[in-house]
């Protein structure tokens, strides 16, 4: 059988992907967000990821349930289904290695496979190195990191886009890895973000006038925002995203933002993991400043409510 | 009387009064009042329930018939969740 592989770079951890079909080679490469890596550190961990494209898993397909997904957790194995199975993926733990049987189907829904092969998986064997997946962005101003929590379509991309615009630095606009190592930090390091058309057309000014298209298009940052992104940074406050016609900062006691990450933070797979997971969020609520953002297109107004809390003056 | 104790795989954690309860199987997760986590953190397997009953009755001065109902009902909520079951025997 014909192979194809990539080397992939997440921080300091390596990715090396191998499958037997080079279509689904260029989706898990062309939707892996983050920088290459440094040729002068070795990695501190290699997961390695198998996907295997066959003709028919004997699963129907739907296209509208393209985010759904199931798992189950044998012994060290962690199994995720996606699509109604058409993609099926293997964690297993101890040997740092995903397995993925994808049906050639599937291969369609090219912007998630990478998320549902490398990205959702890995970020659930980098909870044995500490690191914790949250969904959410990360900016910075002037050294003071926020988290900008929410589900697809709350706004993540938008705001990141827009502080960039106000100055600020960016992390990631959709994934980051929350890590408690002299005192609360975050990583994240995209290069690319994924972008819809009715975001691009807020920012046409900036990133030009494009044709409409559907779902989400890969946009290179490093060309419009050069200087502006970073890999790391502390974390002195976290927002939850809300559009809304105004703009105004809630506070949130430690227990209402702790239920809220239980839907950002996949906690749900490996018991014991997400029991470290689970005592790791609440020390977080306790120990930063969480706060509800409702937020219009005014980012001039966002950029000086995060301020003043990046600041520490709400 | 009874004695029960707190599921193995639930965690929770308390914050200044109120308590959140997460079901790590199921991804479920509960919030508890003042009262209910008093009770929660007292389902340790070994305490009965007439001490637990009389802790809610010191702690939230209410009746002795009322701090019962509350107990009663609250283990019959929390019995459904699967959230505790009966004590084993030492």
């Amino acid at each position: 059988m014909k192979t194809f592989s990539a080397d992939l770079s997440l921080g300091e951890f390596a990715v090396h992907v191998m499958t037997n079909h080079s279509q689904l080679l260029d989706h898990l490469t062309a939707g892996w967000t983050f920088p290459p890596g440094t040729a002068n550190d070795p990695p501190r961990a290699t997961f390695n990821v198998e996907a295997r494209v066959v003709d028919n898993l004997n699963h129907y397909v739907s296209l509208r349930e393209d985010f759904s997904y199931n798992y189950q957790h044998v012994t060290e194995i962690l199994n995720l289904n996606y699509l109604q199975g058409a993609v099926r993926v293997e964690v297993h733990y101890h040997s740092a290695r995903v397995s993925a049987t994808v049906e050639k189907r599937a291969l369609h829904c090219a912007a998630a496979l990478s998320n549902w092969i490398i990205t959702l998986p890995v970020a659930e064997m980098l909870k044995a190195y500490g690191l914790f997946f949250m969904h959410a962005a990360a900016v910075n101003k002037h050294g003071n990191g926020i988290l900008l929590a929410g589900k697809s379509g709350a706004g993540k991309t938008t705001i990141a886009l827009g502080l960039l615009q106000q100055g600020w630095q960016l992390m990631s606009d959709d994934e980051v890895y929350l890590c408690e190592e002299n005192g609360w930090s975050v990583r994240g390091g995209a290069l690319k973000i994924k972008i819809s058309f009715r975001t691009w057309e807020m920012f046409r000014e900036k990133l030009g006038a494009v044709q409409p298209f559907r779902m989400k298009r890969l946009l290179n940052l490093h060309e419009y925002f050069p200087g502006q992104l970073i890999a790391k940074s502390n974390v002195t406050a976290l927002c939850f995203l809300q559009r809304s016609p105004d703009c105004d900062l809630q506070r949130l006691p430690p227990i209402d933002a702790l239920k809220e990450l239980f839907n950002l933070a996949f906690l749900n797979a490996h018991p014991e993991y997400a029991r470290q997971n689970f005592a790791m969020l609440g020390r977080f609520v306790n120990a930063v400043p969480c706060y509800r953002l409702r937020f219009n297109a005014d980012f001039s107004a966002v950029d000086r409510l995060l301020t003043a809390i990046a600041e520490g003056n709400d | 009387m009874p004695k029960y104790q707190r599921h193995p795989d639930i965690e929770w954690k308390e914050f200044s009064g109120e308590s959140l309860l997460l079901n790590l199987t199921t991804g479920a997760y509960f919030r508890l009042n003042a009262v209910g986590g008093l009770i929660w953190q007292m389902l340790d397997g070994a305490t009965p329930a007439e001490t637990i009953v009389t802790a809610i009755q010191n702690r939230f001065t209410v009746s002795a018939e009322q701090a019962q109902a509350d107990f009663d009902h609250f283990i019959t909520v929390l019995s459904a969740q699967q959230l505790i079951r009966p004590a084993t025997q030492p």
